[in-house]
């Protein structure tokens, strides 16, 4: 039994176990099936500014997946893969 | 074909992934990416400038070169060191071509003439552009490059993800270099040169493993010279008048205005042993690709030596050029 004032350890739920809600990922994958890792992204939802559309949320994992993208049941998630911005000076003789 | 953002998904399901299938284009677009961020600084997060000076572009090509050789690129792998031969002798010349860039010759023309040393900056920017992305690409997508979806000979600057493309088009010199190197599009001496490389990699005798990385160093000097830097640079009139005129000074008078064409093989500009530099003969017509080769593929026999006789040495010296790969920019770019 646990007594009054000792740690508890956070009980851990996978997103299988909680009934009725629905989670929705993305993977990115190549022609073949194959899962492409370490591509940056943002997600956002449907429809809302992706600015600044150079900064990622973060990158897809060894087997190609986001992390969560929603939670909340017939929510829709915009998906973008992010690039760096550049910037060059057009001066005079630097092209 | 680039990918149609955003790509949107309802979640409508218990657990639901949302595949997105990538071609080639994408995984292009992050080579490319990686190309002109190595030659910029990052001023904010995930914003970077494109470097101005000409001469700390070509460090920084150098020093990629040398890493790619050195196997500490993005992706290398330490047990493979020696595949990426070309690479070795790309890094001596890039090294060249920064210090014919920082000379009081060039920069006393760069005053008065722009063709030479715009010829140079750019034949080098956009080589650079062309083979650092295929090594970078073998390197962190090997199961795409020569197999899977067969990404080694499917490249076409023209379906490059819209933001890569757009800051690839916006590069210096993009409008006259892109087409003519036919956006990019693998000669067979590319793809011959990485079926080398993997020849390489599988091989384990050392006299045959040799053979492979000359053959490899003549096949991608023979892509970038002939599919690269001849129609970027060399078949240029104003370039070829330029290099007429060099050819009529050199007999006539002394060379003391001009750089000779000549590679070294230190981290250094020059050095005065003779076994450690290639010089071009005087009567090698620059422009043309044929007598330019029989010069490069001198080179090839001195390095290949070189990297026998003189591996420490060698690999020394490729570890002092790896580390210029953040040569600053000039406050005032002349």
């Amino acid at each position: 039994m646990t007594q009054l004032g000792e740690g508890v350890h956070c009980a851990t739920i996978a997103v299988d176990d909680v009934e009725g809600i629905n989670v929705l990922f993305f993977k990115l994958v190549d022609a073949n099936g194959k899962p492409l890792r370490n591509i940056p992204y943002k997600l956002v939802k449907s429809g809302a500014s992706a600015e600044p559309t150079h900064l990622a949320q973060g990158k897809t994992n060894s087997k190609g997946k986001t992390t969560v993208a929603s939670t909340t049941n017939d929510e829709e998630i915009d998906f973008y893969v992010t690039w760096a911005k550049l910037k060059m000076n057009k001066g005079f003789l630097k092209d | 074909m680039p990918l149609k953002q955003p790509i949107t998904a309802k979640n409508d399901q218990p657990r639901k992934t949302q595949k997105i299938v990538c071609d080639c284009s994408l995984l292009w677009s992050l080579a490319h990416q990686f190309t002109y961020l190595r030659l910029s600084d990052e001023v904010a997060d995930n914003e970077y400038k494109l470097v101005d000076l000409y001469s700390a572009r070509a460090k920084r090509i150098a020093a990629t070169y040398a890493r790619f050789y050195l196997e500490t690129e993005d992706g290398g792998d330490k047990d493979k060191i020696g595949r990426y031969y070309w690479m070795a002798l790309g890094a001596f010349a890039s090294k060249t071509v920064a210090c014919l860039l920082d000379s009081v010759q060039l920069q006393g023309m760069y005053m008065a003439f722009k063709t030479v040393p715009r010829g140079l900056g750019q034949g080098n920017m956009w080589l650079f552009t062309d083979i650092a992305a295929s090594h970078w690409l073998y390197n962190n997508h090997r199961n795409n490059f020569d197999k899977g979806m067969m990404c080694g000979e499917n490249r076409d600057a023209k379906t490059l993800e819209d933001s890569v493309k757009a800051i690839t088009d916006d590069l210096p010199w993009s409008k006259e270099s892109i087409a003519a190197i036919k956006y990019f599009k693998p000669s067979a001496d590319i793809i011959k040169g990485f079926k080398l490389i993997k020849k390489f990699e599988e091989e384990t005798d050392d006299e045959t493993i040799r053979r492979h990385q000359l053959a490899q160093l003549i096949a991608i000097a023979d892509h970038e010279q002939g599919a690269i830097l001849q129609p970027l640079i060399y078949d240029n009139p104003d370039f070829a008048c330029w290099a007429d005129l060099q050819r009529k000074i050199s007999y006539k008078w002394t060379k003391w205005a001009l750089p000779a064409y000549e590679i070294t093989f230190t981290h250094a500009c020059d050095i005065d042993d003779e076994q450690l530099k290639s010089v071009a003969p005087d009567d090698m017509i620059v422009e043309d690709l044929q007598s330019r080769m029989e010069w490069i593929s001198d080179v090839a026999v001195v390095f290949h030596d070189l990297m026998l006789t003189k591996n420490t040495y060698m690999a020394q010296e490729l570890q002092t050029i790896a580390g210029g790969v953040n040569t600053p920019d000039a406050p005032l770019v002349y």
